[in-house]
């Protein structure tokens, strides 16, 4: 181009100026505008990957919209700025074709950019936008043959018309489902005509997703806490009626009544101490620990319940303090998790090992850069059916519901296992064989001065301490 | 396309082609949307689906008249000729797809009042695949693919097989509860319908091989409909 050539020897400085200068002022605002919107959504889809669910499509909405706040602000300052030094730059520099600039900025998004012409030909489109909705064949064709959407056909007349920028959500069901939202931007000759325009697609399929699960999620603790709850109405319901004067009744009533509250506060307090280590769970904790008195802490706490089953708790320590790098309280939580579960789903009467060593257990290779500690949990009961244990770790995963209820299970022990360890930056290791019993095995972070050496002064190695 | 001497000629096959595609897109969005209103219990989706049919209906006439324009005017030969023909041809099937999309839309409001009955999902299923062969067999269209159009043809088959199952099924279901005969005609009307759809964008596909290639597509049609003789046995049905 003849601008650049010229300018050149001035530095890039006065470069960017006067190809800015030779954009016309609305032309430059949708160009930053765009840039503010596309700014907006790659940082909400960076976001929306981190964080859970639900808040995440409200904060893409804020930040859509902060991105084009930005975008106009930029635009509004560079103009600014330009005002001072234009009388210069616009005598020295000669239009340039804003067409032109648009089909080398596309090239430089990753979302799919097509550029249509005034008559809604195909111009260009970028690298992304010819993988998935145009290809090379129908450059020159009219948009509304080959992306025909009726509602974003209707959108790039409505630009091109009037110059008004649009956004339209569509779905495509075939060949998959997948969800965009269209971005129609018109681009303005230097009289503020709309001579082309820019479609920017969006994906949005995984958002959308996101946005399915946590209704599912809602309808899954609905569910659970509006259990007890109707059955907690209906015994006050008697209680206040023909139960009035049978203190027999009364009394069986109330226990199961008690029951039914225990359960309820035992899902509530799943799902706060759930919430409260997915806020937490971007920091890693600091703590060293001794892996030993937690183990010790929880089999005490377990032996009322060991009792009622029959079953014995054995541990299998390691001579030598364990130490991880963990939070107690968390960890204390994993142990019990691990333990209970064991207890409910180990054999009446059976015997549920608890074995706790530096490096990791023989059997399983984990790849590590520094120390490592593990507790392994093990039983000899009913075991899991190879098919469940992908999704154990999903919240309200159950094998088998009605042993789970019974047993006083809420269907989110083994979510707060997971988030606890992946906080921890640790692993969660479960392998189970149908009526031969489970083992999970949790790899945690050792300090740095641990793992090497022993008591004795001898050297132990990371990977495996013999038993 | 080659250039032509008069410049408004080309222009004006080009215009005809946007405007049956336009109409191809509508037809498609009728389609998904029939389908969501069935699968989901929509009552306002399939209204409003019902109340858009009529935009279908107008663009079958403006293409209509524009060919009908064209080969009075410019008396094409050749591909020229073929690409006014297919568009005429096309749009009808075009125009008989949006109906049968009505026509679902209408059954699906009729359906919502009555209990949901678990086959829908087979349905739906069936739905998406006929969304399919329309996709394709328009975008052979506009990319002058006959390979593609082939393809599709070929593929209306597998739809065929899915009505052929679906019928079995629905018939079976109607004797094991006779409850359900008034939502499982419906439903029967439906899978008929989207069969039908298949067979319109089979009719397409080989107008578009004829448009761009000039020969009929010479293999034997794949015809896999085979309910005109299926019949399920009573006491078969009901003793499963």
């Amino acid at each position: 181009m003849e601008t650049s050539e010229k300018k050149a020897e001035h530095g890039s400085g006065s470069k960017t100026r006067s190809f800015l200068a030779g954009l016309n002022a609305q032309h430059r605002r949708d160009l930053f505008v765009l840039t503010g919107i596309s700014a907006g959504l790659v940082l909400a889809t960076g976001l929306s990957g981190a964080m859970e669910a639900g808040l995440s499509i409200l904060f893409a909405g804020v930040i859509i919209f902060a991105g084009l706040g930005v975008g106009r602000l930029a635009a509004i300052r560079t103009e600014q700025a330009l005002e001072e030094s234009e009388p210069e730059a616009e005598a020295a520099a000669p239009m340039v074709d804003p067409v032109e600039n648009a089909r080398t900025i596309i090239d430089a998004f990753p979302d799919a950019v097509v550029l249509l012409d005034r008559d809604k030909r195909i111009l260009d489109a970028n690298a992304a936008a010819r993988d998935e909705f145009v290809s090379d064949a129908v450059t020159g064709k009219v948009i509304g043959t080959v992306f025909r959407r009726p509602p974003i056909v209707e959108a790039i007349d409505d630009a091109m018309a009037h110059g008004n920028l649009r956004e339209v959500e569509f779905t495509d069901h075939v060949p998959v489902e997948r969800s965009h939202m269209a971005i129609v931007c018109p681009i303005h000759d230097h009289q503020e005509n709309p001579i082309a325009c820019v479609l920017m697609l969006r994906d949005l399929t995984a958002i959308k997703r996101s946005e399915r699960m946590r209704a599912d999620f809602v309808a899954n603790a609905s569910h659970e806490l509006r259990t007890p709850l109707s059955s907690l109405a209906g015994f006050i319901e008697t209680l206040k009626g023909h139960a009035r004067d049978d203190p027999e009744a009364q009394d069986r009533f109330l226990q199961i009544m008690h029951e039914q509250a225990g359960r309820m506060r035992r899902l509530i307090d799943d799902l706060l101490s759930l919430s409260r280590i997915e806020l937490n769970e971007h920091v890693a904790p600091s703590d060293t620990i001794d892996l030993a008195s937690v183990v010790s802490d929880v089999v005490d706490a377990a032996a009322p319940l060991a009792e009622t089953t029959g079953a014995k708790i054995e541990v299998e320590t390691f001579d030598g303090s364990v130490h991880a790098v963990g939070d107690r309280d968390e960890l204390i939580q994993v142990v019990q998790n691990l333990v209970d579960n064991a207890l409910k789903y180990g054999a009446t009467g059976g015997c549920v090992e608890i074995e706790i060593g530096r490096g990791s257990p023989a059997g399983i290779h984990h790849q590590t850069e520094g120390p490592t500690s593990f507790v392994v949990v093990r039983d000899h009961g009913v075991g899991i059916a190879r098919e469940h244990i992908p999704r154990l770790t999903e919240r309200f995963y159950r094998i088998d519901v009605k042993h789970s209820r019974e047993s006083g299970g809420t269907g989110l022990g083994l979510a707060i296992v997971k988030h606890i360890v992946s906080r921890h930056r640790g692993r969660l290791h479960i392998k189970s064989e149908e009526n031969e019993g489970s083992c999970f095995t949790v790899i945690l972070p050792a300090p740095a001065d641990q793992g090497l050496e022993d008591e004795t002064g001898k050297v132990i190695p990371f990977e495996r301490v013999a038993n | 396309m080659t250039e032509h001497t008069v410049k408004a000629y080309g222009h004006e096959l080009e215009e005809l082609s946007t405007k049956l595609m336009q109409m191809g897109g509508l037809a498609e969005a009728q389609l998904a949307a029939a389908i969501e209103a069935l699968s989901k219990r929509d009552n306002a989706l399939a209204e409003r689906t019902v109340a858009a049919d009529a935009q279908i209906d107008d663009f079958e006439h403006e293409v209509e008249d524009q060919a009908v324009r064209l080969l009075a005017l410019r008396q094409p030969l050749g591909s020229d000729l073929r690409e006014v023909l297919a568009a005429i041809k096309i749009c009808s099937d075009i125009e008989r797809i949006g109906d049968l999309a009505k026509n679902l839309s209408k059954r699906a409001l009729v359906l919502n009042r009555e209990r949901p009955v678990p086959l829908t999902q087979g349905l739906s299923r069936m739905g998406l695949f006929g969304l399919r062969l329309l996709k394709d067999v328009l975008d052979a269209y506009i990319r002058k693919d006959a390979a593609l159009a082939l393809a599709v043809w070929r593929s209306d088959e597998e739809l065929d097989e899915l009505y052929n199952s679906l019928f079995r099924e629905l018939l079976t279901y109607m004797m094991e509860d006779p409850r359900t005969i008034g939502s499982c005609t419906h439903l029967l009307f439906i899978a008929k319908n989207l069969e039908r759809i298949g067979d319109h964008a089979t009719n397409i596909a080989e107008t578009v091989h004829f448009m761009v290639d000039g020969t009929y597509i010479s293999d034997q049609r794949p015809k896999g409909d085979v309910t005109s003789e299926t019949k399920v046995d009573y006491t078969l049905a009901t003793n499963q």
